[in-house]
């Protein structure tokens, strides 16, 4: 160890533990969360300790408040008095992370020694220190240390591919780039990758060179679907509550649309019955499909409900024979259904450019690949249709993993919050059951998770706990801040402290893909997402001439 | 009625809790006429000073702001322990320099402590009680010097002491020191202005109404440097430097519990209106004695102080006009002659604390007293609580002893008198001890003396 280029910082002061010490800190020298170390003899051999800063606490002991207070009275600047200003005690708090004996971090069994010197060790000391014994091809570069910008950090991928990972932050702190710099160095690396996106924020990856990125389209296909999934796609669209007799009478239109022969007997009854026969098949129109039945239905119910619906259609399906006003309720639902998801569809379409049709439930397995990343378009889909289509892929794709059908892959789970929802906001969502069963058994079958989320307290506590390493940006909702201590056990106080403090970019690496919690300045990534924030009032200014402008120019006509 | 002295007393809680404190002390047939008698002389003296008829009068301290300028706050501080008797231990003096108005920091302060070891010097009655005070005023003396002579000081236009500048007392007259510990005192190691300094002690001597005395004889004889001569001369000596380099130095009293105003005033309403006294002086059984027993008589059993009764007597914002000090009353050695004439104030700071007592050099014109008052209240008014200069406050605490330290000396020696005791020899001089204490307390300009705790 080379003393010249280490960087005396402060002095051990007062009662040090084998957990934490204070010290007598130089100005500007540290900041919050910097790693330091300080030098320990233990039976005649020297080991290092590393340490975090924690708090640091700034006083002048010569500037009574009183005097301070008769300053603001008088509306006189300190520096005119004969108060002194310049003898300050910085003492800072640090908490030990260990002694380094051969490479090996151990827990320190002896404090370090009062007046003993503190200092910042050299860069290359320091990212080596980080690494640990993590291989080469394991390491994935994230950014700088966020108080020295000469110590790289990496992690470590496999914890990251192997295990589960949770991004947490507030909105604009930089988590979904901090996300995009991770995924891009698993990229290179050529892991396979599946991400759910549900505002085209990764897009951009696209710009890779040597990795086959594909943004997929999922559709619903309601033929493929359980008769329940298709009741509650419809409640969720139409946003009306769905009554037994109707759920009857859906349960009994789906048994008749998936059944071509049904559906033919059904096409011609109603044509017998002089209502017209069936135009629309659920394949081709899907929801509306199943309004044109339940219309006709009422169409026939209309005059008399007591009179039962002519046998040939009845015995298709006992769930047929319904009161009119319950056929109606289940066309207009039906109506309000397709309509939604024809938006969606077509919202999801418009930004999914250059997309291609999710394969169907079968060939699924075909968009996990070795080299390739897939994004699953989730724009414009309403939460409960994005937790069924995530729902779906994911059951199979984890069958197919099971059946090793699939290589090992990562997925990527954004606005986790939508998909693994605590109980209080929706313990009913259907992706809940699925990721959560990947969360808990997912490693071994080789599927990782990475959730991200920025209101991580609504986040379900067992699927978050199943996470192992945490890349937390900036946390500003003190609920989120307490949940986050909570449920995070390598997290300590003055980590969750700082949290709200972090600038954009800025994030606490924690759990297993890191050797010690560390503060890191990610560095952006290269690609960027389809919605980065632009100046939406510069593209107004630049396209036209203001209002204003115009009505004065008219006033100036006399107009 | 708005000036009785009940009135008065009024706004002033904390006042009227400290006379009526007093007024526990006070023998039991006194206690009550002790209030009677108290705002009686309160109102005398109010009404005296401000008819302007007596010998003392007051002023208000003039509002107008002063020009920024730099100032040195001097302060000592000395510790005890306690190892079988209570040991004076360490004395140390404190200069804190401040330049109003300047922004960087590097140049606006200025720091500096004189830490010396009692253990060090050879000389003085160690046994005395007031052998600690005695080497704390020379080790003042001595950063006053400093203050003066110091290139690191030069820019200071007011010098501001933490204490009376002339402090003679009974006890002070006994002590004596060898060459070497006065050289200790002012620091000669560090400082090279010190032994010059001293050097002029003989030629000071040569000059002395009192040389040739058997006294001083028998003192040059035994190398015993009276402790009073070097204190006398080094006032001298600060005087005439800041008298040249154009320095208001001064000296502030915190609480002053002498009685040289009280006792003019109670002397006047004994000759002016007796019937005030009149129980009083039964009570005492001094009726018919003589007026200067009589004073006698009643400070003593009332306990008059000027701090109390000035409390009363002066509004916040007011001055006791100028008078001079008279050390012949409070001892009676010849040598106290020795000593420069100074001149004192009382001003009120705040309404509910003891006015501060502030001395100058008698040679002072009515422009240095007015500027000298006006610069410390200016100070003091930004501690209304404690109302006293702040700077002062500032530099007390620099100074101060940390109780860290002295519990820190105390486990040594403890740990020494233990192999002593096992029979190991020990070895371990002051100086060693010293060096042991200042590397504790930490190096380098931001040393952390004044941390409340370790």
């Amino acid at each position: 160890m080379d003393d010249n280029k280490r960087m005396p910082v402060g002095t051990v002061v007062g009662v040090s533990s084998t957990t934490e010490f204070q010290m007598q800190v130089r100005p500007d020298a540290v900041r919050a969360q910097d790693l330091v170390a300080i030098d320990t003899i233990e039976g005649g051999e020297t080991f290092r300790v590393w340490a975090k800063v924690g708090t640091i606490e700034r006083l002048n002991p010569l500037f009574p408040r009183e005097a301070a207070q008769e300053l603001a009275f008088q509306g006189r600047d300190p520096v005119d008095s004969v108060i002194s200003l310049s003898r300050e005690m910085i003492t800072a708090t640090c908490k030990v992370v260990g002694v380094q004996r051969d490479g090996r971090l151990e827990p320190p069994k002896y404090p370090v020694q009062p007046a003993g010197r503190v200092y910042v060790p050299p860069a290359d000391e320091i990212e080596s220190f980080l690494v640990g014994d993590t291989p080469e091809h394991r390491r994935l570069y994230l950014g700088t240390e966020r108080g020295n910008k000469d110590v790289s950090v990496f992690v470590d991928g496999h914890m990251v591919v192997s295990r589960h990972l949770a991004v947490l932050a507030s909105t604009g702190a930089g988590k979904t780039v901090a996300t995009r710099k991770l995924l891009e160095e698993l990229m290179i690396k050529g892991y396979p990758i599946l991400i759910f996106d549900p505002h085209g924020d990764y897009s951009g990856l696209h710009i890779a060179k040597h990795t086959e990125v594909t943004t997929y389209l999922p559709e619903i296909r309601l033929a493929d679907e359980e008769f329940d999934q298709v009741i509650s796609y419809i409640r969720g669209m139409s946003g009306e509550a769905i009554s037994a007799p109707q759920e009857q009478l859906l349960t009994g239109i789906m048994e008749v649309l998936t059944d071509e022969s049904k559906r033919s007997q059904l096409s011609a009854s109603l044509q017998d019955q002089e209502v017209g026969g069936l135009q629309k098949t659920v394949a081709h129109d899907h929801f509306y499909a199943i309004a044109e039945i339940a219309e006709k239905i009422a169409m026939l119910k209309g005059g008399d409900d007591r009179a039962p619906l002519p046998r040939e259609i009845s015995r298709l399906s006992t769930g047929l024979n319904v009161q009119s006003a319950t056929a109606n309720a289940v066309r207009r639902q039906s109506r309000k259904a397709g309509w939604q998801y024809w938006n969606m569809i077509k919202t999801n379409r418009k930004y999914a450019a250059a997309s291609k049709k999710l394969p169907s439930g079968k060939d699924l397995h075909s968009i996990i690949k070795k080299g390739s990343v897939a994004i699953i378009s989730l724009e414009g889909y309403s939460d409960e249709l994005r937790q069924s289509i995530v729902a779906g892929i994911l059951s199979r794709l984890l069958s197919e993993r099971i059946d090793e059908k699939v290589p090992r892959f990562l997925t990527v789970i954004e606005e986790a919050h939508n998909f693994i929802p605590n109980r209080i906001d929706g313990a009913d969502a259907p992706s809940l059951p699925i990721i959560k069963q990947i969360a808990t058994e997912g490693r071994k079958y080789g599927m990782g998770l990475v959730f991200i989320s920025q209101r991580p307290s609504r986040i379900d506590a067992t699927v978050l706990s199943q996470a192992n390493s945490y890349l937390i940006l900036r946390i500003v909702n003190p609920n989120d801040q307490k949940y986050i201590r909570d449920v995070v056990e390598t997290m300590g106080e003055d980590e969750a402290k700082a949290l709200p403090n972090l600038n954009t970019g800025e994030a606490l690496l924690s759990g297993l893909f890191t050797r010690i919690p560390v503060m890191v300045k990610v560095e952006k990534s290269r690609s960027e997402g389809k919605h980065e924030e632009e100046d939406f009032l510069a593209e107004v200014s630049a396209a036209q001439v203001p209002v204003a402008a115009e009505d004065s120019t008219g006033w100036s006509n006399g107009g | 009625m708005g000036d009785s002295p009940q009135h008065a007393l009024h706004p002033d809680p904390d006042l009227f809790i400290r006379i009526a404190e007093n007024a526990l002390l006070v023998a039991d047939d006194l206690r009550q006429d002790y209030f009677q008698s108290t705002l009686g002389i309160a109102r005398s003296m109010r009404e005296g000073f401000r008819s302007g008829s007596g010998k003392y009068q007051i002023a208000p301290v003039a509002p107008e702001p002063l020009s920024p300028c730099a100032v040195a706050f001097v302060d000592g501080g000395l510790s005890k322990i306690d190892v079988g008797i209570a040991t004076p231990l360490i004395v140390r003096a404190g200069i804190f320099r401040v330049k109003q108005g300047e922004a960087d920091l590097e140049k606006r302060e200025t720091f500096d402590h004189f830490p010396l070891m009692l253990g060090q010097l050879r000389g003085g009655l160690k046994a005395n009680s007031k052998y600690g005070d005695v080497v704390r005023q020379l080790v003042e003396l001595g950063a006053l010097v400093t203050a003066l002579e110091d290139e690191r000081f030069s820019d200071i236009r007011m010098l501001m002491l933490h204490g009376p500048l002339q402090f003679v007392s009974g006890p002070f007259f006994e002590h004596w020191f060898f060459p070497e510990d006065y050289e200790l005192m002012l620091g000669k190691d560090e400082r090279p202005h010190v032994l010059p300094v001293l050097s002029q002690f003989a030629a000071w001597c040569g000059k002395c109404p009192l040389k040739g005395t058997d006294r001083c004889k028998h003192d040059i004889d035994d190398q015993h440097l009276p402790a009073v001569c070097m204190l006398a001369f080094l006032q001298h000596y600060v005087f005439a430097r800041a008298a040249e380099k154009d320095v208001l130095l001064c000296g502030v009293v915190e609480r002053s519990f002498g009685r040289s105003v009280t006792r003019y005033v109670v002397r006047q309403m004994l000759e002016d209106s007796p019937d005030v006294f009149d129980r009083l002086l039964t009570v005492l059984d001094m009726k018919g004695r003589a007026t200067n027993t009589q004073v006698e008589a009643i400070l003593d059993a009332t306990r008059y102080n000027d701090a109390i009764l000035l409390s009363l007597a002066l509004n916040r914002g007011e001055a006791l006009e100028w008078y001079p000090v008279n050390p012949t009353l409070k001892v009676q050695d010849e040598r106290v002659t020795l000593f420069p004439d100074v001149q004192n104030t009382f001003v009120r700071v705040n309404s509910g604390k003891y006015p501060m007592r502030i001395e100058v050099s008698a040679s002072y014109d009515d422009s240095a007293c007015g500027e000298v008052v006006r610069r410390s209240y200016e100070y003091a008014s930004l501690l209304p609580g404690y109302a006293f200069p702040i700077g002062l406050d500032i530099v007390d605490k620099f100074a101060a002893i940390p109780g860290w330290m002295t519990k820190a000396y105390r486990q040594l020696i403890l740990s020494e008198y233990g192999r002593l005791l096992t029979g190991e020899f020990v070895e371990m001089t002051d100086t060693e001890a010293l060096k042991s204490m200042i590397m504790m307390r930490g190096s380098g300009r931001r040393s952390r003396e004044t941390r409340p705790g370790v």
